[in-house]
């Protein structure tokens, strides 16, 4: 009679080892994956802000006035345009999607895939047309471009 | 000899049910690692002080996808949804900019938990007073 008591109670030490030990290994090889995949992706794109200046915009150009909610909303641009990414540089004469102009780099802020995309359809440019918007804020002009690395 | 055959065959349902029992175990065990390493992970994201986004995308079709309506139920569950869909949080974009077959419609920022529960519940088309939408979630 002991002895099956002592089985029995082998037997269920058995299941909780093994239940125990499967538990563990589950959540350590579930945590670890994550934060190793989360570093592995880590080459996300970069969102580049340019400001522009001379005699802006031609008469029929497409604007977008950035409102406190754009803002709000997208907080990449945000940083790139007045927060901790503002990081303005020289102004030199170079390419832009407007022709040859007066630019400097005004801010980068590293985005997602899926901001990059949502950036893309809420400020421009327009993929059929290749038309590429200006952007106002303050009076100043910029248009961004985001690198995919 | 046959006493032997006897205890055997006597035992296989044992061993049997032990193997059973013992599979049973393993599949609660990892299910519930599963749970544990899934709230951790939240958890520590929650702490890491970035900021997920839930944006969203209206399209002009709905293409071949199965579409659902959105229903009062659920702005009431996902007060995001709702201010971004239909309240102060709306800031569409014109049509024509990116592809011209969607817009954002707005966004707004959410907690972790519920950016996670957004992604999972809304993983099809949405539909409401015909318009089309697509929920984003999106983790720094």
């Amino acid at each position: 009679m002991k002895s099956k008591n002592n089985k029995h109670l082998l037997i269920m030490g058995a299941f909780a080892f093994i239940g125990v030990i499967l538990f563990v290994a589950t959540v350590v090889l579930t945590y670890t994956a994550f934060f190793a995949w989360l570093e592995a992706s880590g080459g996300s794109p970069i969102l580049d802000v340019w400001e522009i200046r001379g005699e802006l915009p031609p008469e029929n150009a497409s604007i977008i006035h950035l409102t406190e909610k754009d803002f709000e909303q997208h907080p990449a641009l945000d940083s790139a345009i007045r927060g901790d990414n503002l990081d303005p540089g020289a102004w030199y004469l170079g390419d832009t999607p407007y022709g040859v102009l007066d630019k400097r780099t005004i801010g980068s802020a590293p985005v997602t895939y899926l901001e990059r995309e949502v950036l893309i359809e809420s400020f421009g440019p327009d993929v059929e047309a290749r038309n590429q918007p200006y952007i106002e804020y303050d009076g100043a002009y910029y248009y961004f471009l985001t690198l995919i690395p | 000899m046959e006493e032997d055959k006897k205890l055997e065959s006597r035992n296989r349902p044992k061993t049997a049910a032990i193997i059973i029992a013992c599979g049973l175990a393993g599949i609660v065990a990892v299910a519930l690692g599963l749970m544990l390493a899934d709230a951790l992970i939240l958890y520590a994201m929650e702490g890491s002080g970035g900021q997920p986004m839930l944006y969203v995308m209206e399209r002009a079709e709905p293409g071949e996808s199965t579409v659902v309506p959105l229903t009062e139920q659920d702005f009431e569950r996902h007060p995001a949804l709702d201010a971004v869909i239909r309240g102060e949080e709306r800031n569409p974009s014109a049509w024509e900019w990116g592809y011209r077959d969607q817009r954002v419609v707005g966004g707004t920022k959410v907690s972790y938990a519920e950016s996670k529960a957004l992604h999972e519940t809304y993983d099809s088309i949405m539909e409401y007073e015909g318009a089309y939408y697509v929920i984003l979630t999106t983790w720094p």
